[in-house]
């Protein structure tokens, strides 16, 4: 049965042959790449995947989206891990600004921040008028309210919140997940707790979290703003054509198309 | 997308597995019959790494490739490259263990050998084929290791789609968005491939070193 013992390893030394073969070549074609390093909201809600495509095929780039949180999208971006970022927190930008490692930056989308909760309370925040006030509300009643609790643009804004309602989140009911919007909002649906979340992330999420509901929302006010910046690295100017691509007319029809596809109504905003 | 992300899997662990046992098996042999002043802490230092977090060989990883690391010349950080090496990395020590333990009876196996006067090549293809399962057996826990792991992929393959998204990256990611069947599923083809694997290599064990 020699031949049979020879045929086997040969089969199993080809089946090795063929991973190694397609493997690194596969998806490495003659386009150029870049990494963006992403905040995990408009990337995860799909947005990124849904207006990039049509660039990339244009100009023959791909882009390679590291979807991480605010913070460590900017540390990677710092280490010149990858040649452009896309996040929310202007003072970050401002930073990389004054440390000469982007030029400038452009504001494209734009959503807001709302604070969800357990479907159950809503009638006691009826009379709310303002976020701050909500935020007093909850912690009056020691309501469970899920924080972020990692360096995101997200965090920072609830922080803010905090800070505008004179009050420090130190109670009993406020759970630190340290993790990403989608699993902080998991947790709150199953906690039944109070959540700060960026709409987009919330209605692409709506069907999977049966308990909550949006119990604040407000879009004149200016601390709810939610703007997403786009910057990249002097050292790749090429990308200054994504830059501008982000401001014209297809991408503003992609935007339309995607909150419709997936909304219904306008989430994300063109920002002018 | 699928496929990409079972292809990406398979050319993540295959060929870090190759290389963890390629480095490994060698290393266990020579820690099993060498003797030399600090063997006993390097067989305990071996031990310890072969229950390394993955989290903790990631971050590691992640800080000699970036761009400011010591090795960011390479730029490799965020591709699948990065990802081999951390496995590489947190397999040798299982292989290495394993193959220490493995090696039972190899100092007769060694007499056997000096008695037929085998040397060089010839005395390691000996070795090789009469402990053919038990490298099997390491080849095995490898794969096993590499399949699972997560924690360390995920940060220096970033989880990029259509690039260094794998079976266990896309589970998180498919979690993070609450798409709980999806994760299902992916969890499901995991499996899967990993019962292949298994498969075949018992074949190897059973029909052809027998």
């Amino acid at each position: 049965m020699k031949t049979q013992r020879y045929l086997k390893s040969l089969i199993a030394f080809l089946f090795l042959i063929c991973v190694f073969g397609v493997s690194f070549f596969s998806g490495t074609a003659a386009v150029k790449t870049y990494k963006i390093a992403t905040t995990t909201s408009i990337y995860d809600s799909g947005f990124l995947d849904f207006v990039t495509p049509a660039f990339e095929k244009k100009n023959k780039v791909k882009f390679n989206f590291i979807s991480v949180g605010s913070g460590q999208a900017v540390k990677i971006f710092k280490n010149g891990d990858a040649d452009g970022i896309i996040i929310h927190e202007k003072s970050f930008l401002d930073e990389l600004k004054k440390e000469k490692l982007i030029n400038s930056y452009t504001a494209f989308v734009s959503n807001y921040f709302v604070l969800v909760g357990p479907k159950d309370k809503k009638d006691l925040f009826k009379k709310v008028k303002s976020i701050q006030e909500a935020f007093v509300l909850i912690r009056k009643n020691n309501f469970k309210f899920v924080s972020r609790a990692d360096n995101s643009a997200t965090y920072i804004r609830e922080l803010e919140i905090w800070k505008l309602s004179k009050l420090k989140p130190n109670f009993d009911g406020y759970i630190k997940s340290g993790q990403g919007m989608g699993m902080s909002l998991n947790l709150a649906n199953e906690k039944k707790a109070f959540i700060l979340t960026d709409e987009a992330t919330f209605y692409k999420m709506k069907n999977k979290l049966d308990a909550l509901d949006v119990i604040y929302q407000n879009p004149n006010d200016k601390v709810l703003e939610n703007i997403y910046y786009f910057a990249y690295s002097p050292k790749k100017m090429q990308l200054s054509k994504f830059a501008s691509y982000l401001k014209s007319k297809e991408f503003k029809n992609l935007v339309n198309s995607f909150n419709q596809k997936f909304f219904k109504k306008e989430v994300y905003r063109i920002v002018k | 997308m699928l496929a990409n992300v079972v292809l990406s899997t398979l050319v993540v662990c295959i060929p870090s597995t190759f290389l963890a046992v390629l480095i490994g098996v060698p290393a266990g042999y020579f820690l099993k019959i060498k003797r030399f002043k600090y063997r006993k802490i390097v067989i305990r230092v071996v031990y310890t790494l072969s229950g390394l977090p993955p989290v903790l060989a990631g971050l590691l990883v992640y800080i000699l490739l970036s761009r400011r690391g010591p090795f960011g010349f390479l730029d490799i950080l965020f591709t699948k490259w990065a990802m081999i090496v951390t496995q590489v990395i947190l397999i040798i020590p299982i292989v290495t263990l394993y193959t220490l333990a493995g090696l039972k009876n190899i100092d007769s196996v060694l007499d056997n050998l000096d008695y037929l006067s085998m040397k060089g090549r010839r005395k390691y293809i000996a070795i090789v084929r009469e402990y053919s399962k038990e490298i099997v057996y390491a080849i095995v826990l490898g794969l096993s290791r590499a399949i699972s792991e997560v924690g360390g992929v995920l940060i220096v393959g970033g989880n990029i789609e259509g690039s260094t998204r794998i079976l266990t990256t896309a589970i998180i990611f498919e979690i993070t968005k609450g798409e709980f069947s999806n994760a299902l599923m992916l969890g499901a083809v995991l499996l899967a491939i990993s019962f292949t694997f298994n498969t075949i290599l018992q074949i190897l064990q059973g029909d052809v070193f027998d």
